[in-house]
């Protein structure tokens, strides 16, 4: 091939011949912005950002597209250039929801809010699971600027949730068109294409097909090379980027695809492709069920043997030394073993040893069988031996009845497992490893990549552990797995494997039921039930993006709320306590509002609430009212609220109004489709001044900077909105000298101050926020600590997300 | 060439036949413009006409193309047997009748309805042709016989030369053909002005066993139907360039893309490549050459025009773009080596070679060779199909062949070359129009669409209009397009609608520069012509829209109100009945008035008033 010799910002680069300049200027190192240049695909030349300077070329030629070339001066960084791209910039993040990417308090915000929120819908980065891997952040931050003044939009288009796998948000997308390309790449009839024109133009299923009847295949290729937060593993997106990736092979069916498996702290978080090619493609189980088998909640994690007549959780050695009794007892004919055939070389020859050592009668269950497919003579005769060893859900309820001794190890709790002795817990996929040879003979070998979640360990060790403890020896003879695969699950949604060591996979991953699995009632979710009367809901507002106001009958508390005081809320008998500020009541016509915002499932849950449904608990008024008494002599108040702060200041400024204060309204959002409220508050305010982050509205800032712009024009502060707005209002507010409250929601749970979840330090003292507060000294709050409680179980928030039949389904 | 020796004898007779003044003739123009004016109601009450008259044996009728003047549809040339033909115009179908009376029975010319005379003297008062206004200052090449033969008869087209150009071609080596082309000067008439010759040149030189030629007969501007009467009246003539562009290249196959919404022109394509390859010009070997040539139907998107686009189009992928480089003559339909030049400049193409190189390039100015075709629409007296030697003052095209502004009003404003074009003015009319001098304004030649706009136009609400198309029409594949196009549109919307702001003008010019300078393609490097040459010409209307919520031309109804003149007022009830909110209202005796409350600015009381008493402000 021939070396090609360019200056590139008046550096010497040297290009193979058929490289472009783009690809020339990456393999020297230099940087170009771009977003739709992919190292593994054609280019394409849509987002116009590495556009170019060629000596002798016409205009500017964008870089993906141009073949280098022998001599060629190129230049990427002139004025001019960087002027061009701005605009192009600009005009593309002018249609993507982009407030953070222009905020001068991004690095403050986002050090406060280290993951971002889990809301409905991705308003701004801080709200998007993207922001980790973003590469429309990492292009835009420092480059993107408002020049022109283009207003932002956020189109609020429904994010699409009509597979069981893919969250699609038209709202984040900017047509680079990867994962179309991605797709054309990977498949013989791509799935994914462009339809309509002009603004309408929007990714979508070739010829608007169904997802999950058409063509795609759920290789999840497009969500893994989708450079916003579009296209989105529902299941994964919340965890963040993975710290460690390790190429490893998928064990869930006799293919053994090549799988990189994704980890972050220590947790398989999600898999994907080892590379993007046709022979890398996974199927929707490999892709997606895994890790989702993988954590599933019905996980079992630790030993349990019987402690004088009653099951009890063991130590491994307890339970190996139980089972070994049991086994021991049952030799010579006396023992029914039942193992399925997809196992590695290790466990089956441990099996054979097993068997062969202790002269048991052995069912070998095939690929792709459950309980309910165990012969009935094997069946028939279970009640005949001394002790069954039971290796996956291989007995129904009924048949482990009718065994003796039972001794189940699988990977799942199951209804069948009550009737066992012994109950060993399997450790499988990414957390063990083993040999697997084929039918000609070829090995591969796979090595555990993650700890287990719990006291789980390899089957193989396990059975090593057990022949040890009965003294049997090894035996050779064992055979490898030889199982014919019928279909193809890469093509063919059909042939996806349904069932994993005897479980079906849609007992753990519910909307396989869309493509045809069955689910067999194993786990069919428990009701939670209500205490008292539900609380009906009157009205649900979407007043912004992720804010609802929600209007609830609640007589009694409209009778009894003061300014300031807040609720708790529960959507349905077995979600979250979560407080919301009272934000309006009418003891009149006994209903009482609050206006709540999307962060999370407990939130969501709320704000999915229609009109003429319940929710489950609406109890306050809790907290101390504002003591009014304390503004006596202050003539003019300024109150600033941000996110549901704005809400949250509307009592306030309705009853400082009443009182004859001169009241001005601050309010603060990322951009000006996130602003609520302003008739409201102009309605009860002398003055309301808006900030937005991105300028789009009033004027450029937050609501910290109005202290300065008012020149010092005030009494009294009163602050309410996230940690992060509060904290840098206390900054300001310090300075002024005068009095500053804020009001703080920390994590709650009963609200009456016996739970102690909600403590806060407030100038020294620890103070529990639902009774002490929620008002306190703005200048006197731990902020840090405060951010450092409310992300605590930041993790544990992600698992709970709903994230089956379309993220709808909390019960499962 | 052996193979048409027959059948140009048998043409000759044919086209003899035809024009002979002997035998009496009754043709209709019955392109698509014809159509649609209702020429089709026209041969029933013909066959009537005739029989009552005891002529139907005695009297052709036949249908042809598009003759050029438009406005004065339908057309319908009568001739009686020994007179010359006459040419009449909008003729109605209660007309017929007495039009057959008195010109074939009487021999009386119907003077009110007699547009010219196919003659080159007067006849019975009726100017010739040649010396009617609007066909005075043109120089016919590539609308030669459109409107003159009849477009299904291969013969006629043999008759008038037609495939001389292709059969002096196959005594030249391509190059040598490629050589004529270029001494011709011949440009793109697509728009983009490449020489067509070194264009061909490029794709000649592509090393490649399977090449392509592609006619691009996606003819997409609002405005523009000149490829449309080419190809209805005139197919042969696009079919014989196509097949010199592939002699000259080295190709096999032509394609003609042509969009579905012209029906007439795929059915006479058909018809005449039919008609081609039963005479052995396609579809066979002649030599060593062999040709053939497929339609592609498109379905209507604008972005098809693009060369790369359309090829995406005939593959069966999405129609979008592609960057070039590669460009088309080294790798483009189906990745090989590919030609596409529009219809005029094909159809130009076989008239070069028949006539020589040097008989185009005596035509025109220095660098913008031979004559151009211009469709004349909007305000405009006569509307119709031009064609006129380069360098003709833009004055000469709108005055003196288009008769000016309808109605007599005031012209304002000429859009040159669709939504991808610009605006002239009337400080313009002098402005020769050749590529350079209409580049040098603002606007461009294009693919000559001519929409004149009058003092009844506002600027603004026309700029509007074109980023409506153009935005509706992006592909969507490139950020400065898609959302330029919005936002320009959104901003231009404001304006109409007295929303507009100062900024809002620094915007726009910002948006524009951002798209002329990024955009992928043609499309929407181009989009933003419109408003730049109206910012350029007409800043003062902007800033009346933004400053006085006012606007000029009394066209953005935002910005218009009406009220109803009490003296002028006849309290006939028109407006009333005419005002789909009753805001329009009064009592008989009595002036009526117009409830600004109700008022929705609609303008249909005004068009309703026979008196002139509802006035706009």
């Amino acid at each position: 091939m021939k070396t090609l010799n360019l200056t590139i910002d008046g550096v010497k680069v040297e290009a193979q011949e058929g490289m472009t300049v783009l690809q020339a200027a990456r393999a020297a190192g230099l940087y170009i912005p771009s977003l739709c240049a992919h190292k593994d695909l054609s280019p394409y030349g849509a987002c116009r950002l590495c556009v170019v300077e060629i000596d002798g070329l016409r205009g500017t030629p964008t870089a993906c597209t141009t073949p280098a070339a022998e001599g060629m001066n190129v230049r990427t960084n002139t004025p001019g250039l960087e002027l061009q791209r701005r605009h192009t910039l600009e005009l593309m993040l002018s249609g993507h929801p982009s407030p953070c990417l222009t905020c001068d308090s991004r690095n403050d915000c986002e050090s406060v809010k280290k993951t971002p929120a889990k809301a409905g819908a991705s308003t701004r980065c801080s709200l998007c699971s993207n922001r980790p891997t973003c590469a429309v952040r990492s292009v835009a931050i420092g480059s993107y600027s408002r020049d022109i003044g283009l207003p932002v939009t956020y189109s609020a288009d429904k994010i699409e949730k009509s597979d069981p796998f893919i969250d699609r948000d038209h709202n984040l997308c900017v047509l680079c068109s990867i994962c179309a390309r991605v797709c054309e790449k990977l498949h013989d009839k791509p799935a994914i294409s462009i339809t309509k024109r002009g603004k309408d133009a929007k990714i979508a299923s070739a010829f608007g097909k169904d997802w999950i009847l058409e063509e795609c295949t759920f290789c999840g290729a497009c969500v893994d090379e989708c450079p916003t937060g579009s296209l989105t593993d529902r299941w994964s997106k919340w965890y963040g980027a993975p710290d460690t990736e390790i190429e490893s092979y998928c064990q869930f069916c006799p293919k053994r695809c090549k799988i990189s498996l994704k980890i972050k702290d220590g947790r398989l978080v999600s898999t994907g492709m080892v590379s993007l090619d046709k022979e890398s493609t996974l199927c929707a189980i490999g892709r997606f069920a895994y890790p989702q088998v993988f954590n599933s909640r019905h996980r079992l994690t630790r030993p349990y043997a019987k402690i004088g007549g009653e099951m009890a959780p063991a130590s491994w050695d307890e339970t190996l030394e139980s089972a070994a009794k049991i086994l021991g007892a049952a030799g010579g004919g006396k023992l029914l073993v039942i193992s399925g055939e997809n196992l590695s070389d290790e466990t089956r020859s441990g099996v054979c040893d097993l068997i062969k050592g202790l002269k048991a009668d052995f069912v070998e269950m095939p690929y792709g069988t459950t309980a309910a497919d165990l012969p009935k003579d094997v069946a028939d005769k279970i009640g005949s031996y001394d002790a069954v060893l039971c290796l996956g859900n291989y007995l129904t309820v009924e048949n482990a009845k009718k065994a003796k001794s039972l001794i189940a190890a699988d990977f799942v709790k199951t209804r069948a497992q009550k009737e066992a002795d012994v109950l060993i817990p399997f450790a499988v996929f990414a957390e063990t490893g083993g040999t697997y040879t084929d039918k000609n003979g070829s090995k591969i070998c796979i090595s555990a990549a993650v700890k287990p979640s719990g006291m789980q360990r390899p089957p193989a060790g396990i059975l090593a552990d057990l022949l040890m403890k009965l003294n049997l020896p090894h035996e050779p003879g064992f055979k490898p797995s030889n199982i014919e695969l019928k279909g193809d699950p890469h093509k063919d949604k059909k042939a996806l494997p349904r069932v994993i060591y005897g479980s079906l996979i849609a007992d753990f991953v519910p909307d396989l039921r869309d493509f045809g699995q069955e689910q067999s009632g194993e786990y069919a979710p428990k009701k939670g039930h209500l205490i008292g009367e539900p609380y009906e809901i009157l009205e649900n507002t979407l007043l912004a993006p992720n804010f609802h106001m929600l209007k609830i009958k609640a007589p009694e508390m409209a009778k009894y709320a003061k300014p300031g005081q807040f609720a708790i809320l529960m959507a349905d008998a077995n979600s979250e306590r979560s407080p919301f500020t009272i934000a309006n009541w009418d003891a009149k016509e006994g209903w009482v509002k609050f206006v709540i915002e999307e962060v999370g499932r407990s939130s969501a849950e709320l704000g999915a609430k229609k009109a003429g449904e319940y929710l489950a608990t609406v109890s306050g008024p809790l907290g101390t009212p504002l003591d009014f008494s304390q503004f006596d002599s202050a003539k003019n108040i300024l109150l600033l609220g941000g996110c549901y702060g704005i809400a949250a200041i509307y009592p306030l400024a309705r009853e400082f109004k009443k009182r004859g204060k001169r009241v001005v309204a601050a309010i603060e959002a990322s951009s000006a489709y996130l602003l609520y409220y302003k008739d409201k508050l102009r309605e009860v305010s002398d003055e309301l001044i808006i900030k937005t982050r991105d300028g789009t509205e009033g004027t450029r800032g937050g609501a910290s900077d109005v202290y300065g712009e008012i020149g010092g024009d005030f009494d009294a502060a009163i602050a309410i909105g996230c940690v992060f707005m509060m904290k840098q209002n206390s900054r300001v507010a310090k300075k002024t000298g005068k009095k500053s409250l804020c009001a703080l929601n920390p994590i709650m749970v009963d609200g009456t101050g016996m739970c102690g979840a909600c403590r806060v330090s407030v100038g020294g003292e620890t103070k529990f926020a639902c009774v002490h507060g929620p008002f306190f000294d703005l200048d006197k709050v731990d902020f840090d600590e405060l951010a450092k409680r409310r992300s605590a179980y930041s993790v544990l928030e992600v698992d709970a997300m709903p994230r089956h039949e379309g993220g709808k389904c909390h019960q499962q | 060439m052996e193979i048409l020796k027959s059948l140009r004898e048998e043409a000759a007779k044919a086209w003899e036949d035809f024009s002979s003044p002997d035998k009496a003739r009754i043709m209709v123009g019955a392109a698509t413009c014809g159509k649609a004016a209702g020429a089709d109601a026209l041969f029933e009450k013909i066959d009537e006409a005739l029989k009552a008259n005891g002529l139907e044996e005695k009297v052709d009728v036949v249908s042809t193309g598009c003759i050029g003047l438009c406005y004065a549809e339908p057309l319908v040339e009568i001739r009686k047997a020994g007179e010359p033909s006459v040419l009449y115009g909008k003729v109605k179908p209660s007309d017929i009748a007495g039009l057959v009376k008195s010109h074939l029975v009487d021999g009386k010319v119907v003077e009110k309805k007699a547009v010219a005379v196919m003659a080159d003297e007067p006849f019975q008062g009726v100017i010739p042709f040649k010396k009617h206004p609007m066909v005075e200052l043109q120089k016919r090449i590539v609308l030669r016989n459109t409107g003159v033969i009849d477009p299904e008869s291969m013969l006629h087209y043999l008759a008038r030369g037609g495939y001389k150009g292709f059969e002096r071609c196959l005594d030249m080596t391509p190059d040598q053909v490629i050589e004529e082309m270029t001494k011709s000067g011949l440009r793109g008439r697509g728009g983009a002005g490449f020489p067509t010759g070194v264009k061909w040149s490029f794709a000649r030189r592509a090393q490649n066993d399977v090449k392509y030629v592609i006619c691009n007969a996606d003819e997409g501007d609002p405005g523009a139907f000149m490829d449309r009467s080419v190809l209805e009246g005139d197919p042969h003539s696009v079919i014989e360039g196509l097949m010199i562009a592939g002699y000259a290249i080295g190709a096999k196959c032509g394609y003609i893309y042509v969009r579905s919404e012209y029906p007439l022109a795929i059915k006479r394509l058909q018809n005449a490549i039919k008609q081609a390859e039963d005479a052995g010009l396609l579809k066979n070997k002649i030599g060593d050459f062999y040709f053939e040539i497929r339609i592609k139907k498109g379905a209507g998107a604008f972005v098809c025009g693009e060369e790369t686009s359309l090829m995406g189009s005939i593959e069966g992928v999405r129609a979008m773009p592609r960057s070039k480089p590669p460009f088309p003559a080294n790798s483009g339909l189906f990745k090989k080596p590919t030609n596409i030049n529009n219809v005029e400049t094909l159809a130009a193409a076989s008239s070069i070679m028949r006539e020589g190189a040097d008989f185009y390039s005596a035509l025109g100015t220095e660098k913008s060779k031979g004559t151009k075709t211009f469709s004349l629409a909007g305000k405009i007296e006569r509307t119709g199909l031009i064609e006129v030697e380069m360098g003709i003052p833009l004055g000469d095209i709108i005055n003196k062949i288009g008769g000016g502004c309808a109605d007599g009003k005031k012209f304002k404003a000429v859009q040159s070359g669709g939504p991808s074009g610009g605006c002239l003015t009337a400080a313009h009319l002098s402005v020769p129009v050749d590529y350079e001098n209409l580049a040098a304004q603002g606007a461009i030649m294009g693919s000559g669409g001519m929409v004149v706009m009058n003092e009844d136009s506002c600027m603004v609400e026309v700029a509007k209009f074109f980023l409506t198309f153009t935005g509706k029409e992006s592909c969507g594949k490139c950020v400065p397009c898609r959302m330029g196009t919005q936002h320009a549109l959104k901003i231009l919307t404001r304006i109409c609608d007295g929303q507009g702001e100062l900024e809002d003008i620094e915007k726009l010019k910002k948006i524009c520069m951002s798209m002329k300078q990024s955009a992928l393609c043609g499309l929407g490097q181009t989009a933003p012509n419109p408003i730049l040459t109206t910012l350029r010409y007409f800043e003062d209307e902007y800033m009346a829209h933004i400053k006085d919520k006012r606007c000029p031309a009394l066209a953005c109804s935002g910005l218009v109100t009406f009220e109803i003149d009490a003296e002028k007022c006849r309290s006939c009830g028109m407006c009333s009945r005419a005002c789909p909110t009753g805001a329009a209202h009064g009592a008989r005796g009595q002036a009526y008035s117009i409830d600004t409350e109700k008022c929705i600015s609609c303008s249909a009381c005004y068009q309703a008033c026979k008196f002139g008493a509802v006035i706009r402000k």
